[in-house]
């Protein structure tokens, strides 16, 4: 049985599945629970092929409700156990992680959005947005990095088993069916070698001693027998969400200090966001560029300062509205001059598309629908 | 009831041709045979929960369905005819709809073994009159052939991959046929694509059940089997005569054999017929054919014994 990772600082050309596969060996996960769904279905592929030869493990389960419900369970006995899906698999996965987060158990789920409602399309949209932040019967509770390439579904993925595992919140890769289908190159690397430290999974169960005599009991509590004790429950939690927030938020920002114009965007359509201000300025129009890493926590403060220098915004999203409303919900009651959206549900953005949109915005139009 | 196939190849197909599933495809022959059994001047709906058929038969604008169709998604098919079911009874109990109607699911056994199978089983205890058919090629096709609780012991897919650690799938399949009879319900029934008699027959009879019915019909996928397409028939012949698919039904709690097979052969000649199995004829996976054939062999002797079949 191999022990140490294959490589170290190599780079490799291979799918965006293949990359989360392997980041999550790189990160110390112990056994991925899975049931097939496109587009994710190659991280389980990838998982089952490598898993043995480190030592690591695979189940596959009758549906998604099973697969959190078993995640959860592997993490109680101390495992790094992790799970991938979409769409309607997303979906069904809200329960299990609701659960988690009100029991402060650590879990990482790689979410390869595809298009809704319910099963529709196969391969590509940003419709999970909601869900990956807000879905549940919860207050929302999670971390949600949106990636945009290769390279940030194997870095994220990495910081995903960390951050779960540090603060106790499930943690969502929020990737989509292009960027686990494409190949793409990017730097495959043991985090150890960089000097990054990965945070220890703990079992809540099976632990050695008496609970209570021996040893202190646990009691994570996803029940409550009165509504004032689930309130008393929850203020603190929010707390411990709050200052985890602060420490765990991220986004990126190009050339907003005297642009005309902002691009808001999130995931893979930012690529497209950098591509456009880049010809844009070919052009001699200045236009900045603004992207949530982290969906959830949202950047709040730091959208506020771009937006105190450029006050002209243009979101884009392969969504009607999702991250639009994150956006209006961190500027409420801040001025700004004009709010274009492109809203493409389900399909993708490009950058010639956006260059043109923000051509016709500075000509007095509008990209609104 | 003696049918002929030359009748049966002149009767209107429900299922058309046209469609996209693979030359091959046992999936088809199944639902044809079943949708030839329902009776002339009788309506049917039909549904299917997501899957290879769902998937091949309906790419929008087209449809290969001469039935009243519903993709549901992949959880709830049973679900989804259950309400159909219950609304056609009351609107016909109101006079706002006349003639006769069928409902009938096609599901793939991921759909129905493991996603679906509490849907199933609420339809089934229910009672409502529905005939579900799994059409089981026992793993999940349309994502890219994972295993399903109808995977059989030993058998490659992409999730029970083979290697140092692993013979393929280690655990053995789930009985649904007789986990469905355990409902009580009026019509059961196990069949496969090459005895079209056998299966048209009992798809009169599920068709014909006053209450929920179910039949698994074994719909070999070259694809996922690794066996040249035109294989499809012979294969699924060879399933029966090695007694890992025998054909029965369940009738009014009744458990009667449907074929006798007469010369039993070891599975082993079904399984090497097929790449999933390839690897077991290793050295290193010795065991567990016989394994399976242990399985195999129990199964069929308390089969045998529910049909009453041992002196
Ligand atoms: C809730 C949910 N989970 C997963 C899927 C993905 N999915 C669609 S079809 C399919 C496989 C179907 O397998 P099966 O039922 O055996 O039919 P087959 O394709 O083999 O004919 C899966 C996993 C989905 N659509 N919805
Ligand atoms: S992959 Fe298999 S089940 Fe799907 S259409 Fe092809 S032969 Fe049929
Ligand atoms: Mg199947």
């Amino acid at each position: 049985m191999q022990r140490t990772l294959p490589f170290s600082e190599n780079r490799v050309f291979v799918t965006g599945n293949e990359a989360v596969a392997w980041a999550a060996l790189a990160a110390g996960a112990d056994i991925m629970f899975g049931y097939p769904i496109t587009p994710q279905n190659e991280i389980m592929h990838y998982w089952t092929r490598l898993a043995p030869a480190y030592g690591k493990k695979f189940l596959q389960t009758e549906d998604e409700l099973s697969a959190g419900f078993t995640t959860i369970g592997g993490v109680l006995a101390g495992r790094k156990a992790f799970s991938a899906t979409a769409g309607p698999g997303t979906v069904l996965f809200q329960e299990p992680v609701t659960m988690a987060e009100m029991m402060r158990i650590p879990m990482v789920v790689i979410i390869q959005q595809r298009g809704g409602p319910s099963t529709a399309t196969v391969i590509y949209s940003q419709q999970e947005v909601n869900l990956a932040a807000f879905g549940g019967n919860g207050e929302g509770w999670r971390v949600v990095y949106s990636t945009a390439n290769h390279q940030e579904l194997y870095d994220y993925t990495i910081k995903a088993f960390n951050v779960a595992w540090t603060y106790r919140f499930p943690v969502f890769v929020l990737g989509d069916g292009y960027q686990a289908k494409m190949r793409e190159s990017l730097v495959m690397y043991d985090p150890a070698s960089r000097g990054m430290e990965l945070a220890p999974a703990e079992a809540v169960v099976g632990k050695p001693g008496r609970p209570g005599s021996s040893r202190p009991a646990v009691h994570l509590r996803n029940a409550f027998s009165v509504e004032e004790e689930l309130y008393e429950s929850i203020m603190p939690g929010e707390e411990e969400f709050r200052s985890m927030a602060r420490r765990v938020v991220e986004h990126d920002e190009e050339g907003t200090r005297g642009a005309e114009l902002v691009i808001i965007s999130h995931g893979v359509v930012s690529r497209a966001a950098v591509a456009a201000i880049k010809r844009l300025k070919e052009k001699g129009i200045k236009a900045g560029y603004f992207r949530p890493v982290t969906i959830r926590p949202f950047p709040e403060e730091a959208l506020q300062r771009a937006v105190a220098l450029c006050p002209r915004l243009l979101v884009v999203e392969s969504a009607l509205g999702q991250l639009a409303r994150l956006v209006k919900e961190a500027l409420f009651n801040r001025p700004v001059e004009s709010f274009d959206t492109i809203f493409r549900p389900g399909v993708g953005i490009t950058a010639e598309e956006l260059v043109e949109a923000v051509i016709k915005i500075r000509q007095g139009g509008t990209t609104c629908v | 009831m003696a049918v002929k196939l030359s009748e049966l190849t002149k009767q209107r197909e429900l299922l058309t041709g046209g469609h996209r599933l693979c030359a091959g495809c046992g999936a088809s022959v199944a639902v044809r045979q079943v949708l030839h059994a329902v009776p002339k001047d009788t309506s049917v709906v039909t549904c299917c929960p997501t899957g290879c058929l769902e998937v091949s038969t309906t790419i929008y604008p087209y449809n290969a369905w001469r039935t009243g169709f519903i993709h549901s998604a992949f959880e709830n098919a049973a679900s989804t005819m259950s309400g159909v079911e219950t609304a056609y009874r009351a609107l016909k109990k109101k006079g706002k709809v006349s003639g006769d109607f069928r409902f009938v699911v096609f599901g793939g056994d991921g759909g129905t073994y493991d996603i679906g199978f509490q849907a199933l089983s609420g339809m089934l205890e229910r009672g409502h009159r529905v005939l579900y058919v799994c059409y089981n090629n026992e793993a999940y096709m349309n994502t890219g052939i994972q295993r399903s609780g109808a995977t059989q012991l030993g058998t490659w897919t992409t999730t029970s991959p083979y290697g140092e650690q692993s013979f393929g799938k280690g655990q053995n399949r789930k009985d649904l046929t007789a986990i469905a009879a355990a409902h009580n319900i009026p019509y059961v029934g196990q069949a496969a694509v090459h005895n079209w008699r056998d299966t048209f027959t009992k798809a009169g009879k599920a068709l014909q059940a006053e209450g929920a019915a179910f039949l698994n019909i074994l719909a070999p996928c070259h694809r996922g089997w690794r066996y040249p397409m035109e294989k499809t028939i012979e294969i699924s012949k060879m399933a029966t005569e090695v007694c890992i698919w025998p054909l029965y039904e369940v009738e009014n709690g009744k458990w009667r054999l449907t074929y006798r097979v007469r010369n039993k052969k070891p599975v082993r000649d079904y399984l090497k017929m097929q790449g999933r199995f390839a690897h077991l004829f290793r050295p290193e996976n010795e065991g567990v054919i016989e394994q399976l054939q242990e399985f195999t062999d129990r199964q069929w002797e308390s089969l045998l014994e529910r049909c009453g079949e041992k002196a």
